[in-house]
């Protein structure tokens, strides 16, 4: 299979990074909007991130190398991981196996963020991580199954071959099973007991600040990135759109943002037993229908 | 030119009570509310210290919490900005002459805005958070 060239792969980190921030930005414009205010402007994370690179670096007492290390690792894994992931009409990386790289990269992304963390020494950072860790796990069992279900049904092991071989109904099921991850991934105001602003200060990010900050957000920004596009993929698709493939992809990207949002305003955040049921409850509930959609031939 | 503008638009505010009656304290809460919408300034409210660029005190400095006042300080990055919010924080209001008060805050660390009032408005409150964003986006790295 083609790969893209050196242009191609900038293009691409570029666009993730750009889609990236305008998740975050369309999500508290949205949000803002449901709240009866005018809200911050789409490029408010883009701001933010900017803002965080020119401020010095606050260091704790306890910090260690992994504490430095962590976020610039992460960010350049997410970057990795951006590469991978399909976007319609567009060549992306694509080898034998990438399916399984794609499921390794995401949970190092977690990895690193919760290790970075932990590491700082900070008692909040620990809550935080137990409370992550969970999340996480669960996703990512349920994600190796639905990817299973996929490299069974299309006998290949290339993200890009095997969404081109399944059927249609395979596609929006796997699709609407990204878009349920995305809920516990992007720690929408329901899943996000491990950041909990109010009772363990932002958790695992309570040390950082500066250009690791700045990092480390982006590095969250990216992985919410690549599970929603997954998501939108697939279901672009799906849909058959062929050369407008990547608009509808921006705009379904938007619209899930804009669906997040919906969630974030509507529902308070759940305590971390009844999040960990009920995101294990709606995965599992997705999984299977990607298991009936494999089934139906 | 650039880095003075996204400084400006990026604000984040860290609130820390030192001993006041609460009065402030509310108010500091309502500015950030809906009806203000201090997030179409870029102002939001952090939980950590560590994350913020403006520091938000109320309440004078009391024997107990001036150890506290100066480490929180140390640990916000560079550049940051103080805003001094209420009679309390400014001069000592009513505190004045505690066994236990131990100076109004700018005589602990350096104060950029002094926002006066028992409580002062919430409009008061968000326009020194504006007037502090502005001071401290020409603050250059490491210098206080």
């Amino acid at each position: 299979m083609a790969q893209p060239g050196p242009l191609g792969l900038v293009l691409t980190i570029g666009y993730s990074l750009l889609m990236a921030f305008l998740i975050a930005g369309t999500r508290r414009k949205a949000k803002a909007r449901m709240h009866g205010r005018i809200g911050p402007p789409l490029w408010q994370p883009l701001l933010d991130f900017l803002k965080l690179l020119y401020k010095d670096l606050s260091l704790p007492s306890t910090f260690s190398t992994i504490f430095f290390l962590a976020p610039v690792v992460g960010a350049i894994v997410g970057i990795v991981a951006s590469l991978i992931v399909p976007l319609p009409g567009i060549q992306t990386l694509s080898f034998s196996g990438d399916i399984a790289a794609l499921v390794i990269l995401v949970s190092a992304i977690d990895f690193m963020l919760l290790t970075g963390g932990v590491s700082s020494g900070n008692p909040y950072s620990w809550v935080s991580f137990s409370r992550a860790a969970m999340l996480a796990i669960i996703r990512e069992v349920f994600v190796a199954a639905s990817f299973a279900a996929l490299v069974v049904k299309a006998q290949e092991t290339s993200l890009i071959k095997a969404i081109a071989a399944v059927p249609l109904h395979f596609k929006a099921s796997l699709g609407i099973f990204f878009l349920v991850c995305s809920l516990g991934v992007s720690l929408t105001t329901v899943f996000s007991a491990p950041l909990a602003e109010t009772e363990i200060l932002e958790g695992f990010l309570i040390e950082y600040s500066g250009p690791l900050l700045a990092l480390a957000e982006l590095t969250h920004m990216l992985q919410t990135y690549i599970v929603l596009s997954l998501s939108s993929t697939l279901i672009a698709s799906a849909l058959s759109t062929g050369a407008t493939g990547i608009i509808v992809h921006i705009l379904l990207l938007l619209a899930f943002s804009l669906l997040t949002s919906f969630l974030d305003s509507a529902f308070a955040r759940l305590r971390i037993g009844a999040a960990v049921k009920i995101y294990a409850l709606l995965l599992a509930i997705c999984t299977l229908c990607v298991y009936a959609s494999l089934m139906l031939g | 030119m650039i880095r003075e503008k996204v400084l400006r638009r990026s604000v984040w505010v860290f609130h820390l009570n030192t001993g006041a009656c609460n009065g402030c304290d509310i108010e500091v809460i309502a500015a950030l509310t809906p009806r203000y919408d201090a997030e179409r300034f870029g102002v939001k409210l952090v939980g950590s210290p560590r994350h913020a660029d403006i520091l938000l005190v109320t309440g004078p400095v009391t024997q107990q919490t001036l150890p506290r006042v100066k480490r929180i300080y140390e640990m916000v990055p560079e550049p940051k900005a103080v805003v001094a919010i209420g009679t309390c924080a400014c001069d000592g209001g009513v505190f004045k002459d505690g066994a236990t008060f131990k100076g109004p805050l700018s005589k602990v660390v350096p104060v950029d805005v002094f926002v006066y009032g028992c409580p002062p408005r919430p409009n008061n409150i968000l326009k020194g958070v504006l007037e502090a964003a502005q001071i401290y986006s020409t603050k250059r790295r490491g210098v206080g």
